[in-house]
């Protein structure tokens, strides 16, 4: 941070010694006679004040002790280029002048494995602290930017940074910075390639630039509502960029699917695309959210459905042994109807958490939707693979049911040939496909060892199947970036949500069925 | 040759100069510090300026007028027995009156000065009053806004003092707030808002109206000498209520007096409209500098309206504190511009002060609004934002807005409205570009704004290089220099009033008031005395004529015992 530097103070957080500071420098240097050197003071002063506030004293000792290490004072402010990225500092042409008589050695530069990690670490950098117009500068001093050898991979991910930034007056001087350096306000006037984001980024920038100008809060959240939902289209048209993301198996956005779905986004929502906000646009949203919440609700019907022949097995086999529960109800009465009283109230008592975490879930989901709509892709793709799943491993349930010795063992072939089928249609995961064979193939024999009864089975079926599914998406997911982990992070919780909804699901319907046949039977 | 400072002020004007490290005040002809902002002439042709204009203000309303202060800026003309003048003339004949009278008590030729403008004056208004000057013969470099000379007045003694404080500046005709901190010697304007169109004389105006419909008495039956006299009459109701609870408004209309009581609680009542809008600069203010109520360790007020209760009790509702009472709130603003001349001198009593201000408005441009409904109007692009410190030098890049464009006109503006039609154009400056698409040509403008208030655009073409430049000069508003030169050749042919002769005119002028404004016996004694008085005047013996003057005014204070300053 240049201001310290400006202010020839070490980095501090008492105000009365940056005050102190500027008033000897302005002294020497007063606006009458010298403005520009004023200018420059006068900026270092206010974005320190600005530091200060923004970096209570407790953030700010880490700061002071990076600071301290290189133990540097500069002298020609104009010329240096350095950035303080992580823990590393980068420097350029810094003068290193003698402290107290000792000549001090320069630090060695580090040198970055690849530009990626360097553009990611700026990004970083950008979005973890107030941005003064000296770090600006020196991101875009001609040093740094020319440094990078990728320079469009820096120019999307600074423009997507800017387009979810939610504290429009702090990104504000960094975009106009920005907008300038990658010339985007005449980009977009071109319509050429960028026609989509651009788009979208100018009118944001622009509303952004009014309400800086004319304080409508309004303006203000009216932009981020628009900045949202540019943010879909936006992340999708970054993806499709990436051709790298394009095709595989839990993440499968194809090209064609993100044309389509802009263009859906764009037929659907106009207003989404113009910079005029109004409530259908509000509306919009909650139509989206309804939707995704219906296909929820869809899976987990799907869920219910699956465990349902096994709950009738049980029936069948419970009448053809002469079962001592059923020899219990058959003896007492009065327990029975206790009994029966009890499960239903715990039934009903059951549904309702179903019901309330149903709901939980719904809001929760809409504040996902809401707060992060990059998920949408991903939640998408993820129910479609899910309920793949979810229908193979009836198909296999089923068939084992119909039999224990010869047609349960077609049916786990046929399951299991199911998931191999899955992984082939993804192409080239057949090793992840295999691996999922493996591992469900393990949780079988487990499942086979503890317990010869076939219901226990199901449920470590799917917990196999659930798991090895985990690891690969977990595999993916490292592999996919900061945002997206945490992306995927919600969808973990997501996962456990819906696993814990079947679980209420399936005992409330267990119980109405026990007391159900035991209720016929008496 | 010497440089003075001058609070150039709506009702009175005063003017000071630094002597040694300290500011003073400059006495006028009559010794006193205030000379009124009133310009007459008297039956010889000769220029009247100060007291002596007040008094006929009256009795001759066709040769005297006042209050021109609010038309700075603007091309209306005031006529003056048969000339007419521009708001810039008369200014100038105060600066010029307030020259005189400072060479003669400085015993040398003054030649530049340091004047006091609202902080809240926009570009236009500012050059006006540096024509004024010009016009009077000053050399005008520095404009200092008022509240900031309050500040300097009142931040001078107190350079080890750590404070943020607000200065409400209420004069005859403008209202400015700023906040300032003050620390190790550097006082720091926060943030300036004001209003152009707000002061005591607003109070006094609303008094009169509320007194007329009290009387049932119809504005446009007046004279306006008796407009003139109601004026009077309810800017001394106002002052006595500023000292008494409740004052009686007394005005003859035609051989009738009038007379209505008024409390405290009824002006309070009458100019509530008034104090609504006092409200919206001080919010903004502080929303600006982003300081709350709770920050300010002190509120002064300045300005000859400050000692109104009503607006200290404002100040006390708002702010939750007492304001500050220690400094003289008629004398604080030209004691700061004569602070400011030691300043600008680089005076070595005030090597260890450093005063920084701010632009009280936004400077722009004008952009071509792409996807609003509005389409037709500009839109107002700033590149300097308000209360941003200066002297500031801020770049913008602007593009071409259609196909085949061959030139960028910049047009340069200064307000806050989003549209550029409600703001205040400056200039315009054009630069030619290549032909080409919409988009493709674009130009870095840059704005500098220097601590003088001199605006300077530089343009240039991205792709050609090619420079442009624009000086916003800050001389000629809407006078250009011709027409100032022309305007101070104008004015020397006019004879001034003899400055020694001052004190006996003012006399006369206020028993030719006091016959006017009296009935009956009073009157034919008020009579008696100035006809005695004219005659040993034209004994030309100076000492009778000094006994006689003593002799008439306590005559006339007799007869006006509510006569308060």
């Amino acid at each position: 941070m240049y201001f310290w530097n400006i202010l020839e103070i070490e980095p501090t957080s008492d105000k009365k010694t940056i005050k102190k500071a500027y008033a000897r420098l302005i002294k020497h240097h007063k606006p009458e006679t010298s403005p520009e050197a004023y200018q420059k003071i006068r900026e270092a002063y206010d974005n320190a004040l600005q530091y200060i506030k923004n970096y209570p004293p407790q953030n700010i000792g880490h700061h002071v002790a990076m600071e301290r290490r290189p133990k540097k004072v500069e002298r020609t402010p104009s010329k240096l280029n350095a950035i303080e990225v992580g823990n590393k500092i980068e420097t350029d042409n810094i003068v290193v002048v003698e402290i107290a008589g000792k000549p001090l050695e320069a630090v060695p530069e580090p040198e970055y494995i690849d530009d990626s990690q360097k553009i990611d670490d700026l990004i970083k950098e950008l979005k973890s602290k107030y941005i003064s117009e000296d770090d600006i500068n020196a991101i875009f001093g001609e040093n740094i930017l020319i440094n990078l050898k990728n320079k469009k991979e820096f120019e999307e991910k600074l423009l997507s940074h800017l387009t979810l930034c939610e504290q429009s007056e702090y990104c504000y001087e960094l975009a106009e910075k920005a907008s300038e350096e990658f010339y985007w306000a005449k980009k977009y006037k071109h319509r050429k390639i960028y026609n989509k984001y651009y788009n979208l980024f100018a009118k944001r920038l622009d509303s952004a630039r009014r309400y800086y100008v004319l304080e409508q809060p309004l303006q203000a959240i009216k932009s981020q509502y628009i900045a949202k939902s540019a943010e879909v289209a936006f992340l999708l048209t970054e993806e499709y960029n990436e051709k790298k993301l394009k095709r595989h198996l839990f993440f499968n956005i194809h090209r064609k699917d993100v044309g389509k779905y802009l263009k859906k986004l764009e037929k659907e929502n106009p207003l989404a695309f113009d910079y005029d906000f109004n409530t259908q646009t509000v509306h919009w949203w909650k139509k989206k959210v309804n939707q995704y919440s219906l296909t929820f609700q869809h899976f987990l019907i799907g869920a219910i459905a699956g465990f349902l022949p096994s709950l009738i097995f049980l029936v069948a086999e419970t009448e053809k042994t002469d079962n001592s529960i059923i020899n219990f109800f058959r003896e007492t009465n009065l327990l029975h109807v206790l009994i029966l009283f009890t499960s239903i109230a715990i039934g009903i008592m059951l549904t309702a958490v179903a019901f309330y975490m149903g709901k939980k879930h719904r809001i929760y989901s809409e504040e996902i939707k809401l707060y992060a709509n990059n998920c949408i892709s991903f939640f998408d793709d993820y129910q479609s693979s899910t309920t793949k799943h979810a229908a193979i491993t009836m198909i296999g349930s089923i068939l084992i049911f119909t039999g224990r010795t010869t047609p349960e063992k077609i049916g786990s072939i046929i399951f299991w040939a199911g998931v191999l089928l899955l992984g082939i249609f993804y192409k080239k995961k057949i090793f992840y496909a295999l691996l999922a064979i493996l591992l469900a193939k393990i949780g079988l024999f487990i499942s086979q060892s503890l317990t010869e009864h076939i219901i226990t089975d199901i449920p470590l079926y799917l917990l196999s199947a659930l798991l090895s599914h985990g690891i690969i998406m977990g595999y993916y997911c490292r592999k996919y970036g900061n945002q997206f982990r945490s992306m995927y992070s919600k969808s973990g919780y997501f996962m456990v949500y819906s696993l814990m909804q079947t679980l209420f699901a399936t005992m409330v319907g267990l119980l109405f069925i026990v007391t159900g046949a035991a209720a016929w039977l008496s | 040759m010497a440089i003075i400072g001058i609070d150039l002020g709506t009702t009175n004007s005063l003017a000071a100069y630094w002597d040694n490290g300290e500011p003073k005040l400059i006495p006028n002809s009559l010794g006193e510090n205030i000379t009124p902002s009133v310009v007459g002439f008297d039956e010889n042709g000769d220029v009247l300026v100060g007291k002596a204009a007040k008094e006929r203000l009256r009795t001759v309303p066709q040769k005297t007028t006042a209050l021109f202060k609010r038309h700075m800026g603007t091309d209306k003309l005031v006529t003056l027995g048969n000339r007419k003048f521009r708001a810039e003339e008369l200014s100038a004949l105060v600066l010029k009156a307030l020259k005189e009278d400072a060479e003669h008590f400085l015993g040398e030729p003054v030649t530049e000065a340091v004047i006091s403008v609202p902080a809240y004056f926009n570009d236009i208004q500012r050059k006006a009053t540096r024509a004024a000057g010009k016009i009077a013969g000053l050399k005008v470099e520095r404009l200092i806004n008022e509240p900031t000379a309050a500040a300097i007045a009142y931040g001078l003694h107190r350079t080890d003092a750590d404070e943020t404080f607000l200065i409400f500046d209420i004069g005859g005709g403008t209202l400015d707030i700023s906040i300032l901190e003050l620390f190790e010697g550097v006082m720091q304007i926060h943030a300036s808002a004001g209003d152009n169109f707000l002061g005591g004389e607003d109070f006094t105006e609303a008094l009169a109206a509320a007194f007329l419909e009290a009387s049932n008495v119809d504005d446009y039956v007046l004279t306006p000498g008796e407009k003139n006299a109601l004026h009077a009459a309810a800017d001394r109701c106002k002052q006595q209520l500023s000292l008494k609870t409740s004052a009686d408004m007394i005005f003859m209309l035609r051989e009738a007096e009038l007379r209505t009581c008024i409390t405290r609680e009824q002006l309070e009542k009458i100019s509530s409209p008034l104090l609504q809008r006092i409200r919206t600069p001080i919010e903004r203010a502080l929303k600006d500098s982003d300081f709350s109520p709770d920050d300010l360790t002190a509120i002064v007020l300045v300005g000859g309206a400050s000692r109104m209760p009503i607006i200290k009790s404002l100040c006390s509702k708002m702010f939750g504190q007492l304001p500050h009472a220690h400094i003289n709130p008629d004398e604080a603003i030209a004691l700061g511009t004569a602070v400011q001349v030691g300043l600008k001198q680089q005076d070595s009593s005030l090597s260890e002060i450093v005063l920084t201000d701010v632009s009280p408005y936004s400077l722009g441009t004008g952009i071509v609004n792409e996807y609003g409904v509005d389409s037709d109007d500009l839109l107002f692009h700033p590149i300097i934002e308000r209360n941003s410190p200066i002297p500031i030098s801020k770049v913008d890049q602007l593009f071409t807005a259609s196909d085949n464009q061959t030139a960028l006109r910049v047009k340069v503006f200064q307000g806050e409205s989003r549209l550029v039609r409600n703001n205040i154009k400056l200039g315009e400056v054009t630069v030619e570009v290549p032909n080409d698409k919409k988009g493709k040509q674009a130009v870095n403008v840059r704005f500098t704004y220097d601590i003088n208030g001199l605006l300077e655009i530089h343009l240039q073409v991205v792709s050609t290089g090619a420079e442009e430049r624009l000086v916003i000069e800050g001389n000629p508003g809407l006078l250009t220099p011709e027409e100032i030169e022309q305007r101070l050749l104008g004015l020397a042919s006019l004879k001034v009033h003899p400055r020694e002769q001052m004190k006996n005119t003012l006399l006369l002028a206020r028993g030719e008031r006091i016959f006017t404004e009296s009935l009956g016996e009073k009157r034919l004694y008020a009579q008696q005395v100035i006809s005695q008085f004219e005659g040993v005047l034209n004994s030309q013996d100076t000492k009778a004529i000094e006994k006689a003057h003593e002799v008439a005014s306590k005559i006339f204070d007799s007869l006006e015992p509510e006569k308060l300053f």
